[in-house]
């Protein structure tokens, strides 16, 4: 299934539209939590690089910051992108927005502007950015499927909010078409309207992660991303008090419980299983190290710690987490990014500069 | 699985409970309403679940401020301070009291960074207590899969399917007191019993701007940190049973004096009943029955009265002229979650004569009027 080439029949109109909001995205930004004032952005003069088997940027992080009225009301947020301790780029987004990775040092961000989105590729060293998508529909999130080569997209549609499921999105023309990779979830009146979409890539980019999240419950579909069955027959991995997924640790899926709030209990999920296993019973952040081998687990604001070798299940505590560091999420709702090397996750203290963390190289605590 | 408080004991190379490897992530297609109908488990309507596993201390005074660059909006403001307010004042029990200060450990934040899940519009971190918590509030206007949310304060003029922002303060105020999401029954006939649930309804469904705990929140609150007063009412969630003693003194008179007859109610000692096992209960009805010898007939002969400054104490003075069996009963009202009560049978002995012959009773004597 293909989404229409919609720039066909709006013609030149909106071809005008586009640019000014290009060119409205790009506004010099304030000061990013301390950080030098980023120089304004623009369009990377280069074309972007091949995305399949970027190799790692570590340091490149980005942040998003909402902007309110005087009323409170969320007008637009302000991303900021960078390496170390430079930010290097800002974005002016809509209300409607979110950013993924880094990943080999790109920041997937979709905006909506209440009539368009677009899916841009944010180069966070360089300090600039390029068109990848628009839609009429609203892109919810992106990510950048690095193995593939590819960004993967939720949509819902503008009016209604349907989910239109998840949207594989290649090469360079903003107004290509689509391929879909799977459906929207099945409408389902006992798990009511859902909330959020979350997508997790394994490892090996192999296997996408799609959650749906209601308000009660979480349901994950696992579906191929193998060249030759894309989009292969979803396998269903939920059960009862499924929460936030944090992602894969090779054949598991690692998630919260569903908790709306902190501390929460740590599960692995397996294909099939309405229940899962519990790996932690109480955690106020956690997070999976890129090649899926340690959980590293904050316990409370003190900066207790442990790491999960999810290898043989062997748990120890570890120093090196300050009070009040939290691993990074890095869902549709994350405000950061930072990226780290396969065998560390990122932390930082609310708002704060992140900054890697291997629990292989921690020191156990007594 | 890995308990905080077992890893915390174990030597730090030793390893925890293995994890046990599972098969393949198979991409098999199965059917999606099988693993929906198992999302929610039916569970027996009861106080709502424990969140974490340390209290707060009694009646803790736990002070907020409002986080730095995320301060509320002033609608949003004043209706967060009024969730403390309402949590203060629907506690009934001893749960934390949370007020707000110009500097305080704990921090409430609107918009900006946060921990919460992308499925809640508001969500807490209550790790920790006993020092401090965190709440974060997601600002209006925040999108949604659905929509957008819309908090209702924010409106001059609420619309349906807003959110009402003090309720949603006062259900993650539970949360910090240790509140788990309520279990509802299947068709939520039971939801307005809590405050704390998983899907806080919006306008105008009913429920949308409840700003009191429900019964099974207090419940739950009276269990964790016990009532305020010993004549506060347990919550109707509960269904504790309760122990009733009986005495007199003295036990054995001789026709013509009075005894005093006393009662002491409270909680029965139970695990279940948590920190309210064996708390007394004051201000209650309790009855003293009389049966005489011979008898089976039991029949109320008065109301015991309160005693003053003796919670769970109750007390009533008799002029018996006979020998008779007595006992105090509790008839526990439907207004309260307690059950019925009855004591023992106790035996109060009246000599009837000079010089009479002792009886064995309660392990007196009865008393013989001295031999003129």
């Amino acid at each position: 299934m293909s989404r229409h080439r919609w720039s066909i029949w709006l013609g030149p109109p909106v071809a005008l539209v586009a640019i000014a909001l290009v060119v409205g995205q790009f506004q010099p930004g304030a000061e990013a939590g301390g950080r030098v004032t980023p120089r304004p952005a623009g369009v990377c003069a280069n074309t972007a690089p091949e995305l399949r088997g970027l190799h790692a940027a570590k340091g490149t992080w980005w942040r998003l910051v909402d902007r309110l009225d005087a009323n409170g009301a969320l007008v637009g947020r302000t991303l900021f992108a960078g390496k170390g301790g430079a930010a290097n780029l800002t974005l002016e987004l809509g209300a409607e927005s979110s950013a993924s990775g880094p990943v080999g040092g790109m920041v997937v961000v979709a905006t909506d502007d209440g009539t368009f989105s677009e899916v841009r590729l944010v180069a966070a060293a360089e300090g600039c950015s390029w068109l990848i998508h628009r839609s009429q529909d609203v892109v919810r999130s992106a990510i950048l499927d690095s193995p593939g080569g590819v960004l993967l997209a939720h949509l819902v549609t503008r009016e209604t909010r349907e989910d239109e499921g998840i949207w594989r999105i290649g090469g360079m023309d903003p107004d290509a078409t689509l391929e879909r990779v799977l459906g929207p979830l099945p409408a389902q009146p006992a798990f009511g309207p859902v909330w959020a979409t979350e997508l997790r890539l394994n490892t090996t980019g192999t296997e996408l992660a799609v959650q749906s999240c209601g308000e009660g419950a979480c349901v994950v579909r696992v579906v191929s991303l193998k060249a030759d069955n894309i989009g292969g027959a979803a396998a269903i991995v939920g059960g009862s008090d499924q929460g936030a997924i944090i992602g894969f640790s090779g054949e598991r899926l690692i998630t919260w419980a569903h908790c709306q709030g902190l501390p929460c209990a740590l599960q692995a999920w397996t294909a099939g299983a309405s229940k899962p296993t519990t790996l932690v019973d109480l955690a106020a952040g956690a997070a999976l190290t890129g090649d899926g081998h340690y959980l590293v687990v904050v316990l409370d604001e003190t900066g207790r710690a442990a790491r999960v070798d999810l290898g043989n299940g062997a748990a120890q505590r570890v120093r090196g987490v300050a009070a009040g560091d939290l691993p990074l999420s890095a869902g549709i709702g994350a405000y950061a990014g930072f990226e780290v090397g396969a065998d560390e996750v990122a932390i930082n203290a609310l708002g704060a500069d992140p900054h890697a963390f291997s629990p292989a190289e921690a020191a156990l605590a007594p | 699985m890995i308990r905080i408080s077992d890893l915390y004991r174990r030597a730090p190379a030793a390893p925890a409970s293995p994890v046990a490897h599972s098969p393949r992530v198979a991409v098999v297609a199965l059917g999606l309403a099988i693993a929906l109908a198992q999302a929610w488990p039916v569970a027996a309507h009861s106080p709502d679940p424990l969140l974490g596993t340390t209290p707060w201390g009694q009646n803790q005074v736990v002070l907020y401020m409002w986080a730095s660059g995320q301060v509320p909006p002033t609608w949003a403001a004043t209706n967060i301070d009024a969730g403390a307010a309402d949590s203060k004042a629907s506690r009934n029990s001893q749960a934390a009291l949370f007020e707000r200060s110009a500097a305080a450990a704990s921090k409430i934040a609107y918009g900006g960074a946060h921990p919460c899940p992308s499925y809640g519009i508001a969500c807490m971190n209550r790790s920790g207590v006993p020092i401090s918590f965190g709440v974060w509030f997601r600002p209006h206007g925040t999108s949604l899969d659905w929509g957008t949310l819309r908090w209702c304060q924010a409106q001059s003029t609420f619309t349906n399917g807003c959110y009402d922002i003090r309720r949603v303060a006062l259900d993650e105020f539970g949360h910090v007191e240790m509140l788990n999401h309520h279990v509802n029954y299947a068709d939520e006939s039971d939801y307005l019993d809590a405050v704390v649930q998983y899907a806080g309804r919006s306008r105008p469904k009913a429920g949308w701007n409840t700003h009191v705990y429900g019964r099974c929140d207090i419940a739950r609150l009276q269990l964790e940190y016990e009532l305020i007063e010993s004549d506060d009412p347990v919550s109707t969630c509960l269904s504790l049973s309760t122990t009733l003693m009986i005495a007199a003194d003295p036990p054995s008179i001789v026709a013509g004096d009075t005894t005093r007859v006393t009662g002491e109610l409270e909680i029965a000692v139970a695990t279940a009943a948590k920190r309210l096992s064996g708390d007394p209960l004051s201000l209650r009805t309790i009855t003293l029955q009389r049966r005489y010898l011979g008898s089976t007939a039991w029949v109320v002969i008065a109301t015991m009265s309160a005693v003053s400054g003796s919670v769970g104490s109750y007390a009533f003075t008799i002029k018996p002229s006979a020998t008779a069996d007595y006992r105090l009963v509790y008839d526990a009202p439907s207004s309260e979650g307690l059950k019925d009560a009855t004591s023992t049978v106790y035996r109060i002995t009246v000599g009837v004569g000079p010089c009479s012959a002792s009886s064995a009773t309660n392990g007196a004597k009865a008393p013989q009027k001295p031999c003129l």
